[in-house]
């Protein structure tokens, strides 16, 4: 059966809609429309039949005005018996002057994404029992979608993306909506202690959990002592990231683990105990370069119960970002947290990454302002993969999954690390909430390594090829292997509202 | 307060051996898932390189005319060969 909110719609809108499920030989299942007058009533009911069907085993959620897929149904019949929520992707019937459609691209099951926003939208399709034991069909059809959707993905099995058009809608509105209302009753619904802030400009609601202990955060840095120039000024880099971190963190329950290779200079050394004092300690690394077992070092020469892998070259910006990101594991299922990295000029460094299938900093070289795509980079949410230049996990995980392979001395341990992570059950999440400088140089090309490579693929090849926090549908526009790609076709393009997909 | 490492060099040695062994361990489960993802789904198991782009046949240079073609022409025509190439 299928379901609408007919408040505000008009009887055009709703005739569409009735149109599509008739072509779609749905003419004698039932339609709940709400809130519709009797006009409405007599528009809808000249099309379908109106009302409720206790006995059907899918309702689909569909706005007046958009038309539904086949393959949007289809997908529901072929889809297992666990599985009872399921959402697609969007066709926007609005033409740019290349007169291609415009296509809203979903990634899979985000739960943190949607307390944020409703990245999710407004058509799904949801087993009848779920729609039952969410409160009925006539609440659901009444509150607004991102309460509807936070309603259902609460209690439900599974949640399944499928990466097809579900709707074509009219709306020109490309950004997801946020109801701070929904997110702040269903924080109280599942039981997370936090509060809520609205930010009306994105819009994007910010989940703030309230920290109840303050656990202490081993951060290990490895660093050869090197100095480049800093704002004009000649800076050991590891003095200054220690430096700025005490200073400016309003967390303080941290201790300090260098991990200095050989060649790093006495003055270096002696800096850095005169800055860190007690809480810093000095662990000598004289192997060959692997930046894995360096950091593994670091941490077994700690005991916090929390663990922030920090590179040498960057700076706390915001000074809540350890509380920030720390707040994040009170959910038990977290594993791993990463900030808004920036580079020194504030354009992004990384906002997490994304596998295309090549693991690649999101949004690099971008504006500091930059939204993304459907505001994706406004919003905390889930991501495949964090990079190691600052990355927050607790010891726990990281004991239970190895630490870092050294199996990667150079590139991609934490690509790795974030997928042994996830594997074993948690989740990683990028916020954007907590910012640090990241001093890498914009130029920097990865020395690739083939047999890392060969490793990571041999690990994790079906998920670089189908991020599950990306789209299949737009791998294909982004060549990792063109030297001009962020000039030549951004993400936003790729994934944005602007950006037309001539591929259907 | 005074960092003070909680362990002796060989409890830290041992530490480092065993997170390998776990590492492995982990490394093999998530062989097995791959291969096994890739079985179900008639795909060979083959060593894994980044410079091919999985199914982008829909971007390569000589499939240009095609899209060019298929773009416009009569959009009834195109959407009944959409669904028959779909099927």
């Amino acid at each position: 059966m299928f379901a609408t909110n007919g408040y505000g719609a008009s009887p055009e809108a709703l005739a569409t809609t009735a149109k599509s499920l008739r072509r779609l030989g749905f003419a004698r299942r039932p339609w709940y429309l709400s809130n519709a007058s009797a006009s409405l009533q007599q528009v809808a009911g000249r099309r379908l039949a109106l009302g409720d069907d206790v006995g059907a085993e899918w309702v689909v959620f569909v706005a007046a005005g958009d038309r539904l897929t086949r393959d949007a149904l289809d997908t529901a019949v072929n889809m297992a018996a666990d599985v009872d929520l399921l959402y697609g992707d969007t066709r926007h019937d609005i033409r740019h002057d290349d007169q291609l459609p415009t296509f809203h691209r979903r990634p899979s099951y985000s739960p943190e994404r949607l307390r944020s926003h409703d990245y999710i939208g407004e058509c799904i399709i949801a087993r009848r029992s779920l729609v039952d034991a969410a409160g009925g069909i006539e609440l659901l059809t009444n509150v607004g979608t991102h309460d509807r959707n936070l309603r259902l993905t609460e209690i439900a099995q599974q949640v399944v993306r499928s990466a097809m058009i579900f709707n074509i809608s009219p709306s020109t509105n490309l950004l997801p909506s946020a109801d701070p209302e929904a997110v702040a009753g269903h924080l109280q619904r599942v039981g997370i202690t936090a509060t809520v802030e609205f930010d009306a400009d994105t819009p994007a609601v910010r989940v703030c959990r309230v920290l109840k202990q303050q656990p202490k955060i081993s951060v290990v840095i490895p660093t050869r002592g090197s100095s480049a120039e800093l704002r004009g000024v000649l800076t050991p880099f590891v003095v200054h990231a220690v430096r700025t971190l005490l200073e400016r963190s309003t967390y303080t329950n941290i201790e300090i683990i260098i991990v200095a290779d050989t060649p790093t200079p006495p003055a270096v050394r002696t800096e850095l105990q005169r800055i860190g004092g007690d809480r810093l300690l000095i662990v000598d690394f004289d192997q060959a370069f692997n930046f894995a077992v360096k950091n593994n070092i670091g941490v077994a020469h700690s005991s916090g119960d929390f663990i922030l892998l920090l590179n040498d070259d960057t700076e706390i910006i915001s000074p809540d970002a350890l509380a920030t990101m720390l707040a994040l594991f009170a959910d038990g299922k977290v594993g791993v947290v990463g900030p808004m990295l920036h580079f020194e000029d504030g354009t992004i460094q990384s906002a997490g990454h994304v596998f295309t299938p090549d693991p690649t900093d999101m949004y690099r070289s971008q504006p500091a302002g930059t939204r993304g795509a459907h505001n994706y980079v406004r919003v905390q949410r889930e991501a495949s993969s964090v990079i190691a230049a600052c990355l927050l996990t607790s010891r726990s995980v990281f004991e239970a999954v190895g630490g870092l392979s050294t199996q990667f001395p150079g590139n991609w341990n934490d690509i790795d690390y974030s997928l042994k992570v996830q594997q074993a059950g948690y989740s990683v999440i990028f916020t954007p909430h907590a910012k640090f400088f990241h001093f890498e140089s914009k130029t920097r090309v990865a020395l690739r390594i083939e047999t890392e490579v060969a490793r990571l693929g041999g690990r994790w090849g079906d998920i670089l090829d189908d991020d599950p926090y990306f789209n299949p549908r737009l791998q294909r526009f982004i060549n990792m292997w063109r030297s001009d790609f962020h000039t030549d076709r951004s993400y936003e393009d790729a994934l944005g509202p602007t950006a037309p997909i001539s591929s259907k | 307060m005074r960092v003070i490492t909680p362990r002796s060099p060989h409890d830290i040695n041992a530490l480092l051996a065993h997170w390998a062994r776990v590492d492995d361990e982990a490394g093999r489960t998530a062989t097995a898932r791959r291969q096994h993802v890739l079985q179900a789904s008639g795909r060979a198991v083959e060593e894994y390189e980044f410079h091919e782009m999985p199914n982008d046949w829909v971007h390569r240079d000589w499939m240009r005319p095609v899209r060019f073609i298929y773009r416009n022409i009569p959009r009834a025509l195109r959407m009944q060969m959409k669904k028959r190439l779909v099927k």
